[in-house]
């Protein structure tokens, strides 16, 4: 169902006189939007209020270790401030931004009217407002969250912090990452389904598809933090003992969940910013990126490698050499295809014709920046290196290098670049230039001597030092560094309030953009094209300005034919992968803790078989009626259709209730969350097991209820949803098996009856 | 190349007087040249493109022609042959000899628990606790390992290589070793709570003679005022005998009388006020949930380094009140008058 059809002007609802009706506007134009453009709006303005907070953190911190032995803040309240500045960094402030942008131009960009799903979305944006308000509300009660973005367990756990510090982590987070995965999945969605017609993969614009990965990076790597999130929770608050080692837990499979999905964390937050230089750098230097090609596979290539390192964050932690050895080798691999990328842009600009706007100044600090970054990253993968300063300086200097000369860098430079598309109107440039200026200064002069305070021995997180030779000198640097660069903000907020009302106007097209955004006007109308221009490129506005010229005659790509299978199926594939996700986190618990059953009880002692064999096999039969359902809803037998539906309801409903009955029983022996490691991982796996066949219960009865009402249900929409919601139910099945094999060792019950 | 002297005082990661050091700071020599090359490369090619390329006003657009695509394969093996280099150079060093990994089976010459926020040091061979402070025999290897009593916190010790982690339910063991005596500063890591920053580490690398020393001295059980000693008829005496001749004769000269008569008091106050519930001294208490005090007076910082002089007048301050000087830490302000702080910090200054 591609949207690139012309529509009539009746279709769009008034939006074009946005911006005026107060209130009354703020309401319904805006809080009660789907509109992928004002949830893109949303998100930016969000994160921007966000980057402010956490940006007067981080200026508190380095007040207070300008000087040696300093007393300007309390221990308790810098722990509370780099908690929050690197927490509040990445999760309110980069991927809301991000997202921002991808909502707002990947439609734009794929000449789609709107993402696959706008209410999902709406929906995912208000997560964030709920996550980031539940996180900074934690101020308030002064028990704002005090150990670190990382959380690390067992210093997280209520034995060691008894505020409610963790708590607003584990929850705002929560919510963040529920929005996370559900706007990704409209990313993904969007890209795969709603492209314009002649749009195949190898035309999508950079930006899209770097959006795209980041999206099933999202997708595969927010569940993994929320598992362990649960499981931080259940600690916490139910006496689990995932986490502790006096319970039969381990604190370093704490580390392990964290990182894998932190480690995929760092791609999400660094290639849609790839994207963004992908499209900037062409634009100003006039000529076709380098190699279309190989920045996508490359893209790919960084993303499945981005989940297999994560123990690169884990090299002091003892896990042995050949560990080691191995996550460091699977490191230094990453650097091949960013020096791709990096080649690729640098590239570009070869023979080109540069034109120094600010975004394109943006993207060569960027170019710049990044690759000092790059390099120190490529120095932390080898694991002596990394003994050497793992938790130090050189870190922060590292990752500050990463996120803000390539994030932030790209971001502004994508800002300047695509601001007069939102708002029709340019940014000052002469603003703009200064803003540059003083952020790369300002933050080379933060962050560069950061390095040698690393080498020096400076431990991260402190929150004061001893006066030893230069430490108190490059720290007071690297605080006046940070001012700088706070105030070399000032400029560019200044320039976004001020253009919004007295900017140039933009005009369609401003840079002579060569992508589908720059085909409409600016700001785009709500529903984003008239017409869509024709594709036979990766560039149509070049092909369009230039017909004997065209890019096809250079490096013609493949016409495909768009992917049949329907929008709701395809959303199910990606949320069933991101659920797997969730249970493997989930598994992995179970098995690291029970392969040696613990003391007390355990699978082994504690489970009632046949009993768990009866309701299992309901469960298991009622994939069988779901198929039958599926089959006479397509036959067009609404009576049979209800009767076998109504049949898997009732055998869920069996299975959801014998784990019940499994429970009480379990909870009246004593056994529950708090009994011992056994408890904590066999509750969390078949209890979220649980929940999963309730809501698909739920579902289906939701279904069910719509026939009984005499609802048409062979729609190709409800057809194709309700096998969709097959997939799902067939997926909580499989989980069920492996658990089922897993936990109540029916092959082991079976010897043991002879 | 830079002298090691210069590295070892500026950048400890860099030193060179522990072969475990040694081999990593070879490492980074080795990458941080590289590294500096590659990135320089890039900067210098970034800045000739947009020099030579910038826009000079021309009409129309340029050549749109791609690059050569063999020119990309090409880039490709480039950072290929880098990582294969370095991926070499670290997976030999991570087998080699100076890896800090310790023998199969090795007995740890030192234990080192970390907790919030000090470190317990015991010396097991010895039968020797401390805390705070190792000491270490120069070109001796020593086999440490390394435990936590609560959260995760990481022994760095930058002059002697390799940092590590200690987990609690885990062991995890290291060798190092250095050779030239001197005092070397070491912290914990990993952040480990509200004093994370002052949870520093003391390493002093004795010559042999001096290492002998000082275990014979930490071995000896701490000297201590007789039972019942405050009261004004026995003190003199009771002191006397224990103590030195010079400290005996100061003692026998009358206001001096009054310092023993505090160290007595101190000695009653440590045992009546709840100090043995936490503390450990050598013969008259065990516990051990707090930094033992069997030779506090023999060490060299307060409070993990908080207080980088262990003088008479610091451990005062602490007696008073070591919520200000460490706040956060686990010990409280048991509000002693000065009188009493003065005493204990007398009885504690005997624990040589």
């Amino acid at each position: 169902m591609s949207s690139a059809t012309t529509l009539s002007p009746s279709d769009s609802p008034a939006h074009d006189d946005h911006g005026h009706g107060g209130y009354r506007s703020l309401r319904f134009d805006w809080m009660a939007s789907v509109d992928h453009k004002q949830i893109g709006v949303m998100y930016m303005v969000g994160a921007l209020v966000f980057l402010v907070v956490a940006g007067v953190e981080a200026l508190l911190m380095r007040v207070q270790l300008a000087l040696p032995n300093n007393h300007f803040v309390s221990p308790l309240t810098f722990n509370q401030l780099f908690t929050m500045h690197g927490t509040s960094m990445v999760f309110l402030v980069g991927m809301p931004v991000l997202s921002g942008f991808q909502n707002y131009f990947v439609p734009l960009m794929v000449g789609a009217r709107d993402v696959a799903f706008p209410r999902l979305n709406a929906l995912a944006f208000w997560m964030f407002p709920l996550g980031g308000i539940m996180l900074n509300f934690s101020f308030l009660t002064g028990a704002a969250p005090e150990v670190g973005w990382f959380s690390y367990a067992p210093l997280s756990e209520k034995a060691f912090t008894s505020t409610l510090g963790p708590d607003y982590y584990t929850l705002g987070l929560l919510a963040l990452g529920i929005g996370s995965v559900g706007s990704s999945f409209n990313i993904i969605c969007t890209v795969l389904k709603l492209r314009a017609p002649g749009m195949s993969i190898q035309r999508i614009p950079l930006f899209a598809w770097m959006s795209f990965i980041t999206s099933i990076l999202t997708i595969l790597a927010l569940p993994a933090l929320n598992a362990g999130l649960v499981m931080l929770t259940a600690d916490r608050m139910l006496g689990a003992d995932f986490f502790k080692a006096s319970g039969g837990g381990d604190p370093i499979f704490w580390q392990h969940v964290f990182w894998v999905f932190g480690h995929p964390e760092v791609y999400i937050l660094i290639l849609p910013a790839f994207g963004m230089v992908s499209e900037v750098i062409p634009v100003f230097s006039r000529r076709p990126i380098t190699g279309h090609g190989f920045i996508m596979v490359s893209s790919v290539a960084i993303a499945l490698l981005g989940f297999g390192v994560w123990a690169h964050h884990m090299f002091v932690a003892g896990l042995g050499i050949w560990a080691d050895a191995f996550f460091s080798v699977g490191t230094m691999l990453i650097a091949i295809p960013t020096g791709v990328k990096m080649f690729n842009w640098t590239s570009t600009m070869w023979r080109g014709r540069i034109k120094f706007s600010t975004a394109m100044l943006f993207c060569l600090g960027f170019l710049i920046v990044f690759a000092c970054g790059g390099v120190s990253g490529v120095m932390l993968a080898v694991t002596p290196f990394d003994w050497a300063v793992s938790d130090s300086y050189f870190i922060i200097a590292h990752f500050h290098y990463v996120l803000i000369g390539g994030t932030v860098f790209g971001l502004f430079a994508g800002a300047y670049y695509w601001f007069p598309k939102i708002t029709g109107r340019m940014l000052d440039e002469k603003l703009g230039r200064i803003h540059f200026w003083s952020t790369l200064v300002g933050f080379n002069m933060t962050f560069f001597v950061q390095h040698f305070l690393g080498l020096m021995g400076m431990p991260r997180r402190i929150y004061t030092y001893p006066d030893l030779p230069g430490w108190g000198e490059l720290n007071l640097i690297s605080t006046i560094g940070a001012f700088a660069m706070a105030i070399g903000t000032l400029p560019f907020v200044y320039n976004i309030i001020i253009s919004n009302f007295r900017g140039k106007i933009a005009g369609d097209n401003p840079w002579n953009g060569w992508t589908l955004e720059w085909a409409t006007t600016s700001p785009p109308p709500h529903h984003n094209f008239d017409l869509v221009p024709p594709i036979h490129g990766p560039r149509p506005l070049w092909d369009l300005a230039h017909p004997d010229d065209m890019d096809a005659k250079r490096e013609p790509s493949p016409d495909e034919p768009p992917i049949k299978l329907h929008l709701n199926k395809v959303l199910m594939i990606f949320f069933i992968s991101s659920e797997a996700m969730f249970f493997t986190m989930l598994i992995s618990a179970y098995i690291l803790f029970n392969h040696n059953p613990p003391d007390g009880p355990n699978a082994t002692n504690a489970l009632n078989i046949p009993r768990t064999w009866f309701f299992s096999i309901c469960l298991f039969a009622s994939s069988w009626t779901m198929h039958k359902a599926e089959h006479f809803l397509r036959a067009g037998n609404d009576r049979k259709f209800q009767g076998w539906l109504a049949a898997t309801i009732v055998l869920g409903l069996t299975f959801v209730g014998g784990q019940g009955y499994e429970y009480a029983e379990l909870f009246n022996e004593g056994i529950n969350l708090g009994r011992n490691v056994f408890g904590s991982t066999f509750f969390t796996l078949t209890g979220f097991h649980g929940i999963h066949v309730f809501v698909g219960i739920v579902a289906l009865a939701i279904f069910w209820g719509l026939g009984k009402c005499g609802e048409n249900l062979k729609t190709v929409n409800r057809m194709e949803s309700f096998e969709a919601l097959g997939w799902y139910w067939h997926f909580v099945d499989v989980v069920w098996v492996l658990l089922f094999l897993m936990i109540y060792h029916p092959l082991g019950w079976i010897t043991r009856l002879f | 190349m830079l002298s090691n002297s210069f590295l070892s005082k500026w950048l400890p990661t860099f030193s060179s007087q522990s072969p475990q050091a040694a081999e990593i700071t070879r490492i980074n020599i080795i990458i941080t040249i590289v590294c500096t090359l590659i990135f320089l490369f890039v900067t210098i090619w970034v800045i000739y493109s947009i020099i030579r390329f910038r826009d000079r006003g021309e009409a129309g657009e340029p050549d749109q022609s791609p690059l050569d695509h063999r020119l990309e394969f090409i880039w490709t093996v480039g950072p290929l042959l880098i990582c294969i280099g370095l991926g070499w150079l670290t997976v030999k060093s991570l087998f080699g000899p100076n890896n800090g990994e310790p023998a199969p089976g090795a007995k740890p010459d030192i234990i080192i628990s970390g907790a919030q926020w000090w470190w317990d040091v015991r010396y097991p061979q010895e039968g020797i606790i401390t805390a705070n402070e190792i000491h270490v025999p120069a070109g001796k290897p020593v086999t440490v390992q390394l435990d936590s009593y609560d959260v995760i916190h990481t022994f760095w010790l930058p002059d002697v290589g390799r940092k590590q982690q200690m987990i609690p339910g885990h062991h995890n063991t290291i060798v190092f070793q250095h050779d030239v005596p001197g005092r070397y500063l070491g912290a914990c890591a990993q952040f480990c709570g509200n004093q994370h920053a002052w949870m520093r580490l003391l390493l002093v690398v004795d010559t042999p003679e001096a290492y002998a020393a000082w275990l014979a001295k930490q071995k000896a059980a701490p000297s201590l005022p007789v039972e019942g000693a405050t009261s004004r008829v026995v003190v003199p005496s009771a002191v006397a005998a224990k103590s030195s001749p010079s400290v005996a004769l100061a003692v026998a000269a009358s206001p001096a009388g009054e310092g023993d008569l505090s160290i007595a008091r101190g000695y009653k106050l440590y045992k009546e006020q709840t100090c043995g519930t936490c503390h450990r001294i050598d013969g008259v208490s065990s516990a051990r949930y707090a930094p033992d005090l069997s030779h506090i007076a023999s060490r060299e910082t307060l409070g993990a380094g908080v207080v980088d002089h262990n003088t008479p007048e610091t451990l005062y301050a602490w007696m008073k009140n070591p919520q200000a000087v460490k706040p956060g830490c686990n010990m409280p302000n048991f509000q002693f008058t000065d009188e009493q702080a003065h005493d204990l910090t007398n009885f504690l200054e005997t624990l040589k």
